[in-house]
Parts: C-alpha cells; sequence; structure tokens
C-alpha cells in the first residue's frame, strides 16, 4: 500500500485494514510519510468516531443535543445508528429534514459495511478523549447535522457509541457509573431492547428486570435528570412484525413509576425484508422525538467533582444562548 | 481549487477554460500569457486535435497561474488553479492525510470548484437497503462493499475544505463554491443540475440545500465540447469540422424547477470569483 496506495486485501478506505500502520518520525503528529512519493502531508481528523474533546469542540460552535444510547450487546445500537445514516444516504428522510453533514461520516460508512466492530477482548474502561485514525473502534460518539425546514432549525446531534458490555456492567455494578457521567448533560436517552426477547415467554421477564434495574441506576447512580426524555427502542421489528410487544408497555410504566417524566417507545427495524415492516421503520419517528427533545429547556445544573461529568456539564448554560436558529 | 477524484472532469474543465480565456470568448480574459503555459498548451491541444486529455498523472505538473480580468474590469487578478490527480484527493479521505503544500492556497481568497462527472465510471452509488440487509446476513458481503459511495467523497471533501479555511481564515471566511456536473451532455432526462444531485447523490444534495457547509454555493451542470469526442465519431468530425471553441456550455440553475443554458463554459467559474451572472 506504500507503494500503490490501494490495500491489497481490499480493505477501503485503506485505513480500515487491520495491517494500517502510520510513520510517526520524532513524536511529531504531522505524518512525514505522504500520500504519494514526497509530499509532505498533515493528518486530518479520522472521522471514525468522536472523543470527549472532540465533541467539546463541537458543542463550542453550535448547540448539539447529545443523546445517550445504551443497552445490553446485540441489541441493535449500531443497527440502528447504521439505518438512521441510510435513510439520509438514500435520500429518504421526510422532505422537511435535510443532512446538513457529520464529522463521523467515515465511521458511518464503516458502519454500515460492518467493517468497524468491537473487540471484545480489549474494551477501554472510559470514553476516549481523542480519536486517532489507526485506533480500533473505542467507546466514542458519532455525529450528525440536520437542517428541518419546518420550523427552520438546526439540529447537531451527537450519539454516544458504547459497547454493550457497559450497559450490562452498569446494571450490575455502580462503581462503572463514573464512565456514564457524560449523560447527565443528554438531552435524551434512547435505551435498546429487542423485540423478540420482550416477546419470548423465556426471557420477557429478565428484560423487565435489567430494564428496571437500568433505569434506577440511571436516576439514582447516574443522577439522570428526570425529565429528560426516555425513548425505548424496541429493535428487530423485522422479526416480530410492526406491533410493539406488551412489554414494552410495562417498560415505560417502569420508567414512569421510577420518576421519568417523559418516556416513549418505538418499534423499529434498521433493516427488513419483510412487506409489513420495512428497513429503517420507526427510525424517522425516533429521530423527531430526539429533535423534538432538542428544543427542551432544562435546568443549568451544576458541576459536579466527577472528571467525566465537567467534560460537557459547561455547556449546560448555553443551551438557551445557543437555540439553533435559521 | 479545483477538487474532485479521478475521471470527474477537472483537467478537461481547465483546459477548455482556457481556450476560452485565451480566445477571449467569455467574461474572463487573459492579461497577457501566462509564464508557465506547457500543461495548458498541451492540453488545450488536444482538445483542438478533437479528443479529450487522459487521465491525470500523478507527477503532472499541477498548479497554474493565468493572469486574467473580466470584461469591464481593469482589475488584474491571478487565476491560480492546482490540478491534481483525482487520487491525491482520493488519498485525502481513505487516509486522512492533507497535503501540506496545498495551505498556500486556503486564503481568505480562495475559493472552490468541485467536480463530479455525470455516467462516469469511477461514481460509486450509495448503499441501498437490499444491498444492507445482505450486509447484515453474510460479511464477505459486507467485504465486497467495501468502496465507499462518491457522495461520501465529496461531502467529506468540502467538509474537510471548510474545516481548514477556517483554521486558515477564520470562521468569518465564506468562500464561494461551484459545483459541477461535468459530461452534462451526457444527461438524457430533464433535469437541471441540483435535480441530477438529488437523484445521483442525495446526501450531497442534501449537504448543499441544508446550507450548513460554510460556502457559498451553487450548482452548474457543464459539458465542454458539447458531445462525446471519445465514443461519438460523428459528433468529433462535426465539432472539427466546425470551431472547436464555439462548443460547450454551461447549465445554470436558479432554482429547483428552472435551468439555463449558456454557451459559455466558463460561467461556474464566473460564480466561484465572485462575478454573479
Amino acid at each position: 500500500m506504500g507503494v500503490t496506495g490501494v490495500c491489497v486485501l481490499s480493505h477501503s478506505p485503506a485505513s480500515t485494514c487491520p495491517n494500517f500502520l502510520t510513520e510517526q518520525r520524532s513524536g511529531d503528529a504531522s505524518v512525514e510519510v505522504g500520500l504519494r512519493g514526497d509530499w509532505k502531508t498533515r493528518a486530518l481528523s479520522p472521522g471514525n468516531e468522536l472523543g470527549v474533546q472532540q465533541v467539546e469542540s463541537l458543542m463550542a460552535r453550535r448547540y448539539t443535543t447529545l443523546v445517550g444510547l445504551l443497552g445490553e450487546t446485540s441489541t441493535g445500537k449500531t443497527c440502528l445508528l447504521s439505518s438512521l445514516y441510510l435513510l439520509a444516504s438514500c435520500g429518504e428522510m421526510k422532505a422537511s429534514v435535510l443532512f446538513g453533514g457529520s464529522a463521523t461520516i467515515l465511521g458511518f460508512e464503516q458502519r454500515l459495511r460492518q467493517l468497524r466492530l468491537w473487540d471484545g477482548a480489549g474494551l477501554p474502561e472510559q470514553i476516549v478523549e481523542h480519536t486517532n485514525l489507526s485506533d480500533p473502534r473505542r467507546p466514542g460518539f458519532v455525529h450528525v447535522a440536520f437542517r428541518a425546514t419546518k420550523p427552520d432549525r438546526i439540529h447537531d446531534i451527537v450519539f454516544s457509541d458504547l459497547p454493550g458490555e457497559w450497559t450490562t456492567g452498569l446494571m450490575k455494578r455502580a462503581a462503572i457509573a463514573a464512565r456514564f457521567a457524560f449523560l447527565r448533560r443528554a438531552d435524551a436517552l434512547v435505551l435498546a431492547i429487542t423485540a423478540p426477547s420482550l416477546l419470548d415467554q423465556t426471557s420477557r421477564h429478565n428484560q423487565l428486570q435489567n430494564a428496571r434495574v437500568l433505569i434506577q441506576r440511571l436516576r439514582d447512580t447516574v443522577e439522570i435528570d428526570l425529565r429528560v426524555p426516555l425513548i425505548f427502542a424496541i429493535t428487530r421489528c423485522d422479526v416480530s412484525g410492526p406491533s410493539l410487544p406488551g412489554a414494552a408497555y410495562e417498560l415505560a410504566a417502569a420508567a414512569r413509576g421510577f420518576g421519568f417524566t417523559n418516556t416513549f417507545q418505538f418499534p423499529i427495524a434498521a433493516f427488513s425484508d419483510r412487506d409489513d415492516v420495512p428497513s429503517g421503520f420507526g427510525v424517522g419517528d425516533l429521530l423527531d422525538a430526539v429533535i423534538g427533545t432538542g428544543t427542551q429547556t432544562m435546568p443549568v445544573k451544576a458541576e459536579d467533582d466527577l472528571t467525566t461529568a465537567r467534560m460537557f456539564a459547561r455547556y449546560q448554560g448555553m443551551r438557551e444562548a445557543c437555540r439553533p436558529t435559521a | 481549487m479545483f477538487v474532485g477524484g479521478p475521471g470527474s472532469g477537472k483537467s478537461n474543465y481547465l483546459f477548455r477554460a482556457w481556450i476560452a480565456i485565451e480566445h477571449e470568448t467569455g467574461q474572463l480574459r487573459k492579461h497577457g500569457l501566462p509564464p508557465e503555459l506547457g500543461y495548458l498548451h498541451d492540453g488545450a491541444a488536444r482538445l483542438l486535435a478533437g479528443n479529450f486529455a487522459p487521465h491525470t498523472s500523478l507527477s503532472a505538473p499541477t498548479t497554474c497561474e493565468i493572469p486574467v480580468t473580466f470584461v469591464g474590469n481593469t482589475t488584474v487578478s491571478n487565476l491560480t488553479v492546482p490540478d491534481v490527480s483525482g487520487e491525491v484527493w482520493n488519498d485525502v479521505y481513505e487516509r486522512r492525510q492533507w497535503p501540506t503544500a496545498w495551505d498556500a492556497f486556503i486564503t481568505d481568497r480562495c475559493s472552490f470548484v468541485l467536480f463530479v462527472r455525470a455516467g462516469s465510471p469511477h461514481n460509486v452509488k450509495p448503499l441501498d437497503w437490499l444491498t444492507c440487509e445482505r450486509l447484515y446476513k453474510d460479511r464477505a458481503v459486507a467485504r465486497a462493499e467495501a468502496r465507499a459511495p462518491t457522495q461520501v467523497f465529496l461531502v467529506d471533501w468540502l467538509q474537510t475544505l471548510r474545516e481548514l479555511v477556517t483554521k486558515g481564515a477564520g470562521s468569518a471566511s465564506i468562500p464561494r463554491l461551484s459545483v459541477v456536473v461535468t459530461a452534462w451532455d451526457t444527461v438524457q432526462e430533464d433535469l437541471g443540475p441540483q435535480e441530477f444531485l438529488a437523484r445521483e447523490f442525495p446526501l450531497l444534495d442534501q449537504f448543499l440545500r441544508a446550507d450548513l457547509h460554510g460556502f457559498e454555493a451553487r450548482v452548474f451542470g457543464v459539458s465542454i465540447a458539447g458531445g462525446d469526442l471519445d465514443n461519438d465519431p460523428k459528433f468529433r468530425a462535426e465539432y472539427l469540422a466546425h470551431d472547436p471553441k464555439a462548443h460547450g456550455y454551461s447549465i445554470t440553475a436558479t432554482g429547483r424547477k428552472s435551468e439555463r443554458k449558456v454557451d459559455d463554459v466558463l460561467v461556474p467559474l464566473y460564480w466561484a470569483l465572485g462575478h454573479d451572472r
């Protein structure tokens, strides 16, 4: 690849190849091995996912809707993000919503092609501060901007991209709640649970119990504001059909019972070959709910001692000052 | 700055533009000959001989400087166009590396012309739902579909350029951007350039219409010869029998439902250079 610029294993971009290495000299961030021949070059933003510092830069420029996307392993979190991106990519957003850019467009393309997978053997224990091109997938954020035309508003949205093991860990151990402190700044929480697991008698009760525990953790240990919208994304409706399982309503009732005042539940099918459940089913509705939450007024919270809370807490007070306008 | 992937038509447009400037057939006139004329001269010669210029090699001389004035204006400007191989632009996306030599072009006076060729074999369509369903069932299919769509390159380049303009010229600098669909003569349908983008490159179309990109942008269609010199011998014969420099046109889109054909290939350059037409 150093000669031709093309990966012999057909990875595209070439940087996704597990054998891809960049040559660095003298600890300088600029890579002096050029694109071609003797070209001197400088590294650009990798665009795979965003670390904390990169999200903070975004937030400094424009109000950013932060969405905490949670769910255990294989609940469809990545598929949900991929499906949202594909709606935009194919021009199938509703006419009043336009794709306005993404700081992680490469990351979306890689996730769509399952080229950016979690390495289960070595999951980090903190959200990455800053991403580099050669890094494997690490807990961070993906970004997309939309412009809604009715009314005319700009929505910069950042979704957390976390391994499912973290959600499971939070249920079991309060000690890891610090990783989730950024959620105190969240404009919305999306909790992914698969529809088949809510229909199956052998798993339904456990799923409800897990969700109850997680919601309580979010309330008591992570200390989420109870007015933050809690959106249940009931995924894999390509398997179960277009209707919400009855247990989904129990989830919402449980959330309200724990004090969350603003709950939604949407049947979701990121990809589907059913006629009654098309691909992207429910994703647009979920986005509408998220965009709607970005306009809600939230109180300014005092910063706390947790470093990760401080990472976004200082932007709480900007919500009204930076209200997106045309 | 001309931006575009392999086969997008950057070089052919540059050579055709030089013919128009040199012969003063449009609103942009030369102010003397450029000191270094070899690249432009050789490229123009190919077009005047009825041949499109071949693929730009990686080692081709790349920066053309043409002293110009606009009709009715005495101000002389230096039109500086780094014309590089499309593979270099592909590398910007794929390897996330920016040639530091290009920093010199990112100033508060820079503007951009983004090229995409209608019907190019290099164009990669976006993934569709059916393909994605297969991807999620079979990782082997995922490998085969690893090429990023052309529209993703185009959006990423514009986002990258905007970041660089902010760093080099400040966030208040809003450069002009002409998005040029080349080989417009191959577009059979009754579409305007913006509608063509909406059909072929929906992500780019939305990105431009959302207008969060930080450019003052307009979309054009261009045919530098008015037909296919490579594959239409009858057209080529007619082109050579008459006046090659009278061939070629631009399509402007002043709204989604209207189009206007102008017998002047320089129209996208007028916009990029700040002269509305």
